[in-house]
């Protein structure tokens, strides 16, 4: 005997839940991957945070498959440094006064997030700590889009993602709207760091089988901090894009690469300029049409759209680094393990944060405010 | 001289029929008016439609012929004897003879002759519209007995000379099938039927159509209601009260109409002489169970009347689970926790004229069915209250961060009906949390007369309505009383003629009207309705008329300045919001005339072609823009806003004739040629159609509901918080919209956006071309098979389709990386083909071992995707899969079915177990689904990025890398569920499923029988494994902590504190082990 179908309750789905009698108790076989096959590395620096005047501590870290992807989609890592290590009072209070920088585990929906400095959303990824810690509802930026301002405990922390010209055009209708830039894989905290031995120990945490932990370590030795750069010097073109981006690296046989990021705080879009090899004045251009538009190749034609419109507030810095920051990053990394120190780096991944230049597109002037940005996903 | 008479007496029926189809009121009416118009209805066939009528009677001929030499013998008497009536003919100088009008039973034919021994042929079935052939071959009186003669007229496999496929089941064989007549399910009774097989809800379908594609019948007379064509009945069956059951897979003979993929026509018991009775009661273990049923069947000695009276009833009460636990504990949402049906039918037939050649029937049934449910949201509740509902709403508001107390929530929401307090909880005025109350009556009257013994006239009025309550007082949104159904009233006339030996013609004709029976109120959805309605002036988004009905003070939501709009108009505030109303306004007269004639070329060749007009018309408003407020109730095909003055100008061009009045050709063909004494072959194709249901044309709200307010000026809420700006609001049809004339107008077409779309759309009927051919033999020892390969094509099938709006051709983005569209209408773009195969194995004995074994095999396409909501019911299509004219396997049939019923009686005992099997059901996300990227549709594989611009209807099994995700075309996939996928949705099946309940009975003499029947002998309490929908991914095969939980608890208290994690668990599907466990029932069964 059968209850017939309620066309209303057919708007919402919410028909007739248990009339099915038929199937068996056995579920789909689950062949699940071999965790054993991920491998996490970690680098320790030093950060050179050109724009609060202060050196703070810089870990880089990857967690990947074979394959180069991320291992995971939800951890909760914990960093521990050594003996005289000190989390500044800035932290959130389960940090702040320890020598650990930590994120938790999950377990119900709706919790408060703990006050600790990754709190759910972070994991380790890839490249680096991100708030894309995955949830029960399929969506693969969970806790918005974005990836997180730093540095970490700064009172006014900018965002960095990698984007267009350095990294492939994504701008186009193709790519998950969720998706702002290419993770640069370091970790900056602005607090003091002490040499010694850092760990990093992730936990997976995993319902249908046992919950796995990972860790590794590196030692910071050197708390020389790699040398401080100015602001950018800008000079728009006009027509959408930035005819020069320059900046100069104080010469330090350290120096591996470094990078331009144009962060433009109105539409949302980030930009890429490098990797620009050595030291001196360092410089590069923005194409004029790498803003949003639709389908393949179209930022080169009748379709594209400015990179930075007209009115729109923008912002650029230059991070040096001392180790291959971009051929480590996706996606043109594929290796389960990238090299993260340099070749003369002794061993450690240091980063220099220069001071911000910020404007409005096509508004003259030149404010150096730093960017404002929202608080990092928590 | 006999037919005029014949239409005489048609006639004086049309005065009662047309009088009782046109008036619903006492009205005087006039002899010349109704019949002339009536007549000309039926008679001269001027408007066509469908109606799905078969008959109840079928015919008998044959042809009698000396044994010896083999020359036809003329004035034969021939009668043929059941205990329901008594039938007699003369061969004519040919040898032939025919019965017409016979009532559906099992017969005794004699033929006597003088000088030649009597012949006694006992066994002969007759079925519904069928026709049961019988040759004799006489001997002389010298010689002994002549010899019984067996031909195909059992109610087994071997069927020589049947035509259509067509499987009837006698009465014996239903209780083969049931296991006794204490089972009432129907669907167990169609699904034991070759060509019948469940979807994955456990609904029958008849060669995989839809659940509204097919045609109910009992007693000849449509059993679907007139705003969903589902089944009126509850897919019970009135446990004894059945003759036999005939289901005729595909188009059938012309007789039969709109009738989708296929016909079920149940045929109800006649009374007989002697008298007979029989009495069943029953109790149960393992869930409670009680039942009863009652018959009483007598008839004149002389067969001047008959009557039978049959009762049915039975109250249930439902266990689940491993440990049989009562539903009410189970805690699991919508599950059934009682069930009571009673059912009463009454048959009576009164002959009358020279040879009681005439014949009137009265069939009257009565059903009422009730299921209550478990929980359909708070139990204790009505929506007001309900702070479930609150937090859900509040979840809405807090995006924007605003958030509402429950109080004034509760202080604007309407109540549902009966409801008569704000705070009044459901245990106060003792109403469960979701009632379904499912009655259906139906009357039929209907005369025959046997004119001649070559002509058989049948006419009949019937009516039937059911109209269900679905009591849904806790349901949150849908909380309310939902009245679904309808009535229909249809007449019918047949003719059926004998043209010398060879030729059997039929001509009919139908007419029945369907007024349709639907109002959905929701309290709730007139709440959510002002978030969603899509009549902003600035944004385009909902308008947020809920503030106008509260207080302007500090506790308004968005704060002092933004409530209380309406405080000049409204004498005090709060006040509650209009509830939302849906109600039908169509109503449908259906038609049709047809012609068949069953050509016996050879005593072994059948040739039967037809042909049949079906049409319809649905009763809407004529389209175009309402001058009054410039609004549309259909989609247009223009709409061109740059006029000086007035209203936009509208076209309309893909509304016509087609979609509103159908007229339908039908040709049908059929062939039977016996091979041999034992083998025999038949072929059939068929045009047949299905109207679409009102309820999938008519989805209107009626102003009338907000009428009140037609005289405050409209007021778009939403841009007033904007902007600061009073201006209207926007009302009509998305995407053709104008300022709204009133603030009634405005919450009209909220309710009417939000909740229904399109008011009307009227959509062309479908059609299926159905061909089929069937080898049957029959062995020695009573055994018969029968296999039937088939193929159906369906066209114009019915689905709800969003467009995307193009400007110039492009697609218009709507600012969150998609784009938009026009809101659904439904169209004719469904397509679907299906092959499948059909065996049947009986094996027939009066004692000892009898049964059937059937299978089933079907393969079905559709480019409905496969597992999407209401699949086999109203479905939609995403508009990327249609336009790539993607193509699946539907997701609602196992491929393959099997039933083994089995019967052994000896000694005083019965055993009687019942097998089913099938190889599982369509499973699984799939790996692919169809996506718009910047406004092209591409198939990509299904991840949870794809998802977001895709309608994917399972979710996902496949995740990306969030740091390096890839493109759409080329995903970088992190992590998997791990589980085995097909291409596309419904790709692999769940694993197989055998069951079996088991009947035993003991004779104990004086007409007594105990019986003890078991169900679910192997304890089979799961579901089929379903995607998890609360999947945490952390790596391929491994799933999170969140995985199974929800973000609000559960039903709190009522033992089940967060049921998802206990039905979805944690891992990547989910096995639901809450199905009804063993039971059992013990019965006592005396017979008279």
């Amino acid at each position: 005997m059968k209850f017939r179908h309620v066309i209303g309750a057919l708007i919402a789905g919410a028909l007739l839940a248990g009339c099915s009698t038929n199937g068996s108790s056995i579920n789909p076989t689950v062949s699940p991957g071999n965790l054993g096959n991920d491998k996490l590395q970690m680098a320790v620096g030093t950060a050179n945070i050109g724009f609060d005047g202060t050196v703070g501590l810089n870990v880089v870290t990857t967690f990947r498959q074979p394959n180069g992807l991320s291992a995971v989609l939800l951890d909760a890592p914990t960093i521990t440094g050594p003996a005289g290590f000190v989390v500044t009072a800035n932290a959130p209070s389960m940090d702040a006064g320890t020598n650990h920088i930590s994120g938790s585990v999950q377990v119900s929906t709706g919790a408060t997030p703990p006050p600790n400095t990754f709190g759910f959303a972070g994991g380790a990824f890839k490249y680096g700590i991100a708030p894309y810690n995955s949830d029960n509802t399929g969506n693969p930026y969970p806790n918005g889009p974005g990836l997180y301002a730093e540095p970490f405990y700064s009172g006014d922390p900018v965002p960095i993602a990698g984007g267009p010209p350095a990294y492939p055009f994504f701008n186009n209708g193709t790519f998950i709207s969720g998706f702002v830039g290419y993770s640069q894989g370091f970790s900056a905290f602005e607090t003091p760091a002490t040499a010694g031995s850092y760990g990093v120990s992730l936990i997976v945490p995993i319902a249908n089988g046992p919950t796995r932990t990972f860790s590794t370590s590196a030692t910071l030795t050197s708390l020389a901090p790699l040398p401080g750069v100015g602001a950018p010097s800008v000079t728009e073109d006009g027509t959408g894009g930035l005819s020069n981006v320059s900046a100069t690296v104080p010469a330090d046989a350290r120096v591996f690469e470094t990078m331009f990021y144009i962060a433009d705080t109105t539409s949302g879009l980030f930009f890429t300029i490098g990797p620009l090899a050595g030291t001196g004045t360092l410089s590069g251009a923005l194409p004029d049409t790498l803003g949003k538009c639709s389908g393949n190749n179209c930022q080169n034609g009748a379709g594209a759209s400015a990179s930075l419109a007209a009115g729109d507030n923008y912002a650029v810095y230059a991070i040096v680094y001392d180790y291959p920051a971009f051929e480590a990053s996706p996606p043109g990394s594929s290796s389960q393990t990238p090299a993260l120190t340099g070749p003369n780096s002794g061993g450690q991944a240091d980063i220099s944060i220069s001071n911000v230049f910020s404007s409005t597109y096509g508004g003259g002037g030149i404010n150096r405010r730093r960017p404002h940005v929202a608080h990092r996903i928590h | 001289m006999q037919i005029r008479a014949s239409l005489l007496w048609l006639c004086d029926l049309a005065h009662y029929f047309a009088f009782v189809l046109g008036n619903e009121d006492t009205e005087m009416w006039t002899y010349r008016r109704l019949v002339g118009s009536l007549v000309a209805i039926i008679l001269v066939g001027a408007a066509f439609s469908a109606a799905a009528v078969a008959g109840t009677t079928g015919v008998i001929s044959g042809k009698v012929t000396a044994a010896q030499s083999g020359a036809p013998l003329a004035g034969v008497k021939v009668s043929a004897v059941a205990p329901t009536g008594t039938y007699s003919a003369t061969t004519n100088a040919t040898g032939f003879y025919s019965m017409f009008g016979v009532d559906a039973d099992t017969y005794t034919l004699t033929f006597s002759a003088t000088g030649y021994d009597p012949l006694s042929v006992p066994g002969v079935n007759v079925f519904a519209d069928q026709s049961a052939s019988v040759d004799a071959a006489m001997r002389t009186s010298t010689k002994t007995l002549g010899k019984e003669v067996v031909r195909g007229v059992s109610g087994g496999a071997y069927q020589p000379k049947q035509t259509v496929d067509t499987y009837t089941v006698t009465q014996a064989q239903i209780n083969n099938i049931q296991g006794n007549s204490l089972n009432i399910s129907e669907t167990n009774l169609i699904t034991s039927l070759p060509g019948a097989a469940a979807d994955s809800n456990g609904y029958p379908t008849i060669r995989g159509g839809r659940e509204n594609e097919e045609g109910f019948q009992f007693e000849g007379i449509p059993y679907t209601d007139a705003f969903t064509n589902q089944f009126v009945n509850t897919l019970a069956t009135p446990g004894l009260g059945l003759l036999n059951v005939q289901l005729t897979p595909g188009a059938g003979s012309a007789v039969f109409g709109n009738s989708g993929t296929g016909t079920l026509n149940l045929i109800a018991r006649r009374g007989a002489y002697p008298a007979f009775t029989d009495a069943q009661v029953a109790a149960g273990g393992g869930q409670f169970y009680h039942a009863g049923n009652f018959d009483y069947g007598t008839a004149a000695a002389d067969g001047r009347w008959s009557n039978y009276f049959a009762f049915s009833g039975q109250n249930t009460g439902f266990y689940y689970g491993n440990a049989g636990i009562p539903a009410a504990q189970f805690g699991r949402q919508f599950s059934t926790l009682t069930e009571i049906d009673r059912e009463f039918i009454n048959n009576f037939t009164y002959r009358f004229g020279t040879n009681s050649t005439k014949s009137v029937q009265l069939f009257y049934d009565d059903a009422q069915h009730q299921f209550t449910q478990g929980y359909g949201g708070n139990p204790y509740c009505f929506p007001g209250c309900d702070g479930e509902y609150g937090a859900a709403i509040n979840g809405l508001l807090g995006q924007i961060g605003a958030n509402i107390s429950q109080q004034q929530l509760a202080s604007i929401t309407g109540f549902v009906p009966y409801q008569s307090g704000q705070n009044q909880t459901l245990a106060s005025v003792g109403r469960a949390p979701a009632t379904y109350y499912q009655p259906n009556h139906a009357l039929k009257l209907q005369f025959d007369d046997n004119v001649n013994s070559t002509t058989f006239f049948s006419a009949k009025f019937y009516q039937v309505n059911a109209v269900t309550t679905f009591d849904f007082p806790a349901w949150e949104e849908f909380g309310g009383s939902i009245q679904q159904g309808g009535f229909t009233k249809g007449v019918t006339a047949d003719l059926t003629s004998q043209l010398g030996d060879k030729n059997l013609l039929k001509i009919g004709a139908d007419y029945a009207y369907l007024r349709p029976v639907y109002n959905q109120p929701g309290p709730g959805q007139g709440i959510e309705s002002t978030l969603f309605g899509g009549g902003d002036s600035v944004t385009g988004l909902g308008a947020f008329e809920f503030l106008d009905f509260l207080p302007n003070d500090a506790n308004c939501p968005f704060g002092v300045g933004a409530c209380g709009y309406l405080t000049p108009f409204l004498p005090s505030l709060p006040s509650r919001v209009p509830q939302n109303l849906e109600q039908s306004i169509a109503t449908r007269q259906d038609m049709s005339i047809y012609i068949d004639d069953t050509f016996s070329a050879t005593p072994r060749l059948q040739i039967e072609p037809g042909l049949r007009f079906d049409g319809a018309n649905y009763r809407l408003p004529t389209p175009g823009v309402d001058p009054a407020t410039c609004t549309t109730l259909y989609e247009p095909t223009s709409w061109n806003t740059n006029v000086s003055s007035g209203c936009p100008i509208a076209t309309f061009n893909n509304i016509t004739n087609a979609q509103t009045r159908p007229r339908i050709p039908e040709p049908r063909f059929a062939m039977s040629y016996q091979l041999r004494d034992n083998d025999a072959i038949r072929f059939s194709y068929g045009r047949s159609v299905e109207f679409p249901p009102l309820g999938q044309v008519d989805l209107y709200d009626p102003p009338q509901a907000y009428a009140g307010y037609s005289k405050i000026p409209s007021f778009d809420t939403l841009g007033f918080l904007f902007t600061g700006q009073s201006l209207p609001a926007n009302c009509g049809i998305p995407g053709f919209q104008v300022p709204c004339k009133n603030y009634g107008e405005q919450l009209y077409w909220e309710n009417q956006n939000t909740f229904q779309g399109v008011p009307l759309q009227p959509v062309k009927p479908e059609l299926f071309d159905n061909y089929d051919f069937s080898y049957s033999h029959q062995f020695a020892g009573g055994f018969a098979f029968k296999v039937t390969p088939w193929y159906r094509r369906g066209y114009d099938a019915t689905a709800s389709v969003q467009s995307p709006i193009l400007v110039n051709g492009q697609p218009v983005s709507n600012g969150a990386g998609g784009f938009q569209f026009f809101p659904p209408v439904v169209t004719n773009k469904g397509t679907n083909h299906a092959t499948g195969v059909e065996l049947l194995v009986t094996k027939e004995a009066a004692s000892g071992l009898s049964g059937q074994f059937t299978a089933t095999y079907i393969n079905e396409f559709s480019n409905v995707i496969p597992l999407s909501g209401s699949e086999d019911f109203f479905p939609s299509i995403p508009p990327p899969s249609l336009l790539l004219n993607n193509l699946y396997r539907v997701g609602y049939l196992s491929p393959f079915q099997t039933s083994l019923d089995l019967n052994y009686q000896r000694n005083g005992w019965r055993i009687s177990p019942q097998f089913s099997y099938d190889i599982g059901y369509p499973n699984g996300a799939g790996l692919f689904a169809a996506a718009f990227v910047n406004g092209v549709p591409y198939n990509l594989l299904n991840t949870n990025a794809s998802g977001l611009i895709n309608a994917a209807p399972n979710g996902t099994v496949q995740y990306i890398d969030p740091e390096d995700p890839g493109s759409f075309f080329n995903p970088h996939i992190a992590a998997t569920r791990g589980t085995p996928e097909g291409t596309w949705p419904g790709g692999k099946l769940d694993h197989p499923l055998t069951t079996a309940n088991l009947t035993i009975e003991r004779s104990l003499g004086h007409n007594q029988v105990l019986g003890f029947t078991l169900n679910n002998v192997f304890n089979n309490i799961n579901g089929g494994p379903v995607l998890n929908a609360r999947y945490q991914p952390v790596a391929t095969g491994f799933s999170g902590p969140l995985s199974g939980l929800h973000s609000q608890p559960f039903f709190p208290g009522l033992g089940q504190y967060n049921y998802l994690p206990f039905i979805r668990g944690q891992n990547a599907y989910v096995n639901r082990p809450d199905g009804q466990p063993r039971s059992y029932y013990l019965y006592l069964q005396v017979k008279m």
